[in-house]
Order: C-alpha cells, then structure tokens, then sequence
C-alpha cells in the first residue's frame, strides 16, 4: 500500500506548517484507508478540537501528537494486516466506479419548440422560444417585470394553451406535440404558485391529505409525511395551522406537499418573493439538493428576482426582456443557455460598488487607471472596464488609492447586465 | 452550482463527513436522510436517519432557549454526531459488500 505510505507522509508533512491542512488530510485518509471506527471518531476530533483551541488561543501541541499516533495507528495496521487495508482500499475504489459507471445521464423531461402565447389582440404577447428541462437540473427564470416569466412556466405546467409552437414530456407521455393527454402530464408535475392558497387543518394532516389523493395511503403515508417533515425541518409546525405559520414556513410546507409524492418535474413562480435572507437560503439549499437527488432526481422551473441565488443555485438560466411597441408590449427570450456559460463572450467587466469618497474622486481613480465608463445608479455605482481589469485588479486599484468601499460586486457573468438601464 | 453528477457516493459520503467536521448538526442530519433515501433500502435507516433530525431540532431549541450550558451542548452535539458517524459507516460497510457481491 505505497498509496497510503505516501498519503501518510504527507499528512506529517503539513503537521508543523499547517495543522488545520493535515487534520483535514488525516480525516481523508482514516475514511479511505481504515475500517477502524474509533480511529475515524478520533480524527474528526481533532478538526473540532482545532476550531476550539484556535478560539481560545491555547498551544495546539498536543494534537500534533494525536494526529501521529493516528497515523501510526494505521501505519501500524498496515504492517501487521496489510491484507486487511489493501481490501478495505480495493473494496472503496470498486464502490466508487460502481456508482460512477451507473451514474445516467441526464434526462429530457419537457421539450417546447416554437412556444408562443398571446392574452387577446392588442395585449402582451409572448415571442416564440424553445426550452428543454432536464432530470436533476434547475432552470432560472428571470426577467424583467412583465416580461412573460410566469406566463412562460404556466404554459408548460399546463395552465395556459400555448398559441404557437410544440410541447413534449417524453417521460410523462407519448405526444406528437399538438395533442397532449394532460392527465398523464399533470400526473408528474408540481406547481407551486406565486400567491399560495391556505389549506385547512393542521400542516400534518394538510400533507398526509396531499399524499393521499395520490394513492399513496396507509403505512407507507404516515412514513412518507414523517420523513418529508423532518428532513425539511418542519417539525415544530407540523401541528399548526396555515395561519399561524409565517411566509418561510409556509413556503417550506408547499415544498414539502409538492415533493412529498416524488414529481418529476417542479415548477415554481416567485418563490422567494416573501421570505427574509435566512429563509432564501434554507429554502434554496433544501430545493438544491432535493432536486439533484440520485433516487429520484426532479428537474425544477423557477422564476424569480432574485438574480444571484438563482445564478448560484441554476443550471441554466432563460433571462426575458419586455420590449413595448406602440400597439402592444411583447415578451423576448435574450438568453436561453447554461448559467456558467453566460458572459463568457463579453465585451467588457462590469463592477457594482459604494463607497464613502465622492463620486468625483472615484472618478479621477478610474480615469487613472483609463477606465472612464462609470455611471451613478443612486446607491452604487456602475463601472464597465476592458477585459485586462478583472474584479481583483480594480480592488487593488481601489484599495491603493485609499477609497473606502462599502460595497462590491462582480456582475460581468450575471444576468444583470441585461436589464436595460444597466 | 448544483454538482452535475451527484451519483458518486463517496463523494456525498465526503460531503457529510465534511458537514461532521464543520459540526452543522441540522445539515449533517438533513443529508444523511438525502444519502439514506438515495442509496439504502433499509427502511429502519431512514428512521434512524428521521430520529437525528429529531435529535439535532431538539438540541437546537435547547440552545436557542439557553436551556443548555455550553459543556451540555457541546455534549450532546458531539454524541449526535458520533451516532450519525456509526450509521454512516453501517451504510457504507454494506454499500462495499453490495458492490463486492455484484
């Protein structure tokens, strides 16, 4: 086991200069290489005794000792069991191609080519896009104010009639792209509205309802609605009613209604509209991961405002533009694409940021610098720089003029740049 | 960014095991139940898995109320963590006999 001899080393060659480095390392190591339980116990306490004593400013001595005689423990293992760990090792690597070679590829779950919608003659009309939802996968929809973000979604969650253009739901049902069986369709899907409807009863009840009318009822409803409570942490609400829960939890309890009878597909319109920083993020994380789920994997539309956590969270990003006309305002789709790929063709960086200086002196800094595109937005600036001035670039140029930032942010691959007055 | 292969279970393995060591109580309960439900068919687990919800919701109200002193929580948070690390290391015994059976 050279690997481990190796690994092991290395470990002790990061004891002295970074500690926090080879109690990581040393972790790694007792779950890769030991099947010994309380050696890994031992190890994870050292990465939680390390966070203390650096609190508390006490000398970290004696977890250098503690990290080597873990190791030497291993070590010591390898010596009089080496069989014992090259099978343990053998054995972990076979699981890890394993799941890797049965790892599937991702899923089309919706299809739309051409989709159009029109609310009457002189009124928004939405132009023609094309749209494809994977398993697993979160598409962000994002856009200005009435620019068709919810008309988009209700098309393909079933609740308007697209006036041009094909849908198809390959894994719901077989359609040639005009004549849908909608019962198969909204079988599989999951909507969550803008303005929620309150439900009667208790939280509980409220979702074993849901799971019910399902067809899924006796044992396997009551182990079903316990387990969506806990893992979403609902279980101080489960017994109260709509109105006592605030805007968070109630959101939370729709996701829980919504994933509990495992959708394929979830769509959401403006989820986070009512909820408070802490509550976004708890909300995103749960939707995140309970989206990319192995077993069963949900492919989520969500539209929203909030354009860096859906930038954060999304595989994909539809960005829509209003454009209004002298006879009628239209929708447009301007980006339809991978989130990680927007910006990479750019023209210029763009930076967001407040700072206590006036604007005349943050001027003259840029001017410097040959950076004379700045714009007053209010409570920020907005600043465009050649490609060569990158957001690391401009806080030195910034910082060594002695500017007092307050606020900074990178927007150059953010969807922001689309807004028009931006 | 979501992962886009989220199938390699020792990465999520890794990914609790980092949430252990960050002491993140109610996430670490939170994923175990996501690994349990992708991975397991052993229904007792997932009780298990619903138990330590309930466990690190309980400690957590208990902090939030300074019902518990610093050493108390810090106790049971560290108990709750080795139980949850003893059924990782369940899970993941069987998951390498799995795979050495097929």
């Amino acid at each position: 086991m050279e690997a481990l001899v190796t690994e092991a080393n290395e470990v002790r060659s990061f004891i002295n200069r970074d500690i926090h480095e080879a109690a990581n390392k040393l972790l790694k190591l007792t779950n890769e290489y030991s099947s010994d339980l309380q050696l890994k116990k031992r190890a994870l306490k050292v990465n939680w005794d390390l966070t203390r004593i650096e609190e508390e400013n006490q000398s970290s001595d004696h977890l250098q000792n503690e990290i080597q005689d873990i190791l030497n423990n291993i070590l010591g293992k390898l010596e009089t069991q080496p069989d014992d760990i090259t099978d343990y090792r053998t054995r972990f690597e076979a699981t890890r191609q394993f799941f890797i070679q049965h790892s599937h590829d991702k899923e089309k779950v919706f299809c739309g080519k051409g989709l159009s919608y029109q609310y009457g003659e002189n009124d928004f009309a939405l132009q023609p896009y094309d749209i494809d939802l994977y398993l697993g996968e979160i598409t962000a929809v994002v856009g200005e104010n009435s620019s068709g973000k919810s008309t988009l979604i209700k098309i393909i969650a079933g609740e308007h009639l697209a006036k041009s253009g094909e849908l198809h739901y390959p894994l719901f049902t077989q359609s040639n792209g005009k004549h849908i069986d909608w019962r198969d369709v909204k079988e599989n899907i999951a909507y969550i509205p803008q303005t929620l409807q309150p439900w009667a009863g208790k939280v509980k009840d409220y979702l074993h309802f849901s799971l019910a009318i399902k067809g899924i009822k006796g044992k396997q409803n009551v182990d079903e609605v316990e387990y969506i409570i806990h893992r979403l942490n609902l279980s101080e609400f489960q017994d109260k009613a709509c109105h006592e829960l605030s805007g968070g939890a109630c959101m939370r309890v729709e996701l829980a209604r919504a994933l509990i009878w495992k959708p394929k597909l979830l769509i959401l319109d403006e989820p986070l509209a009512n909820l408070d920083i802490n509550a976004q993020a708890i909300f995103l994380r749960d939707l995140e991961q309970l989206a990319s789920s192995h077993k069963n994997p949900v492919s989520v539309l969500i539209t929203s405002q909030h354009l860096f956590e859906m930038e954060n969270i999304s595989h994909r990003t539809i960005f829509l533009k209003k454009n209004t006309t002298e006879s009628a305002s239209i929708g447009e789709v301007t980006y339809n694409g991978l989130t990680q790929d927007f910006g990479k063709n750019r023209q210029c960086n763009t930076f967001e940021l407040s700072c206590k200086n006036s604007a005349e002196e943050l001027r003259a800094v840029l001017l410097r610098h040959q950076i004379n595109d700045f714009s007053n937005h209010g409570h920020y600036y907005l600043i465009k720089s050649g490609l060569n001035i990158d957001a690391r670039a401009l806080i030195k140029i910034l910082s060594e003029a002695n500017m007092e930032v307050s606020y900074f942010r990178d927007t150059s691959e953010s969807t922001r740049t689309l807004f028009e007055n931006i | 960014m979501a992962a886009a292969n989220t199938s390699d279970i020792l990465e999520r393995e890794r990914e609790i095991l980092d949430l252990f060591k960050s002491q993140d109580i109610t996430l670490s309960a939170n994923r175990l139940c996501d690994f349990v439900t992708d991975f397991c068919t052993n229904s007792d687990w997932r009780k298990e898995c619903i138990v330590y919800c309930n466990r690190a919701a309980t400690i957590k109200e208990a902090e939030k109320r300074r019902k518990l002193s610093f050493k108390e929580f810090m106790d049971e948070v560290t108990s709750l963590l080795y139980d949850m690390m003893d059924l990782l290391e369940s899970i993941k015994n069987e998951l390498l006999n799995l795979c050495q059976a097929a």
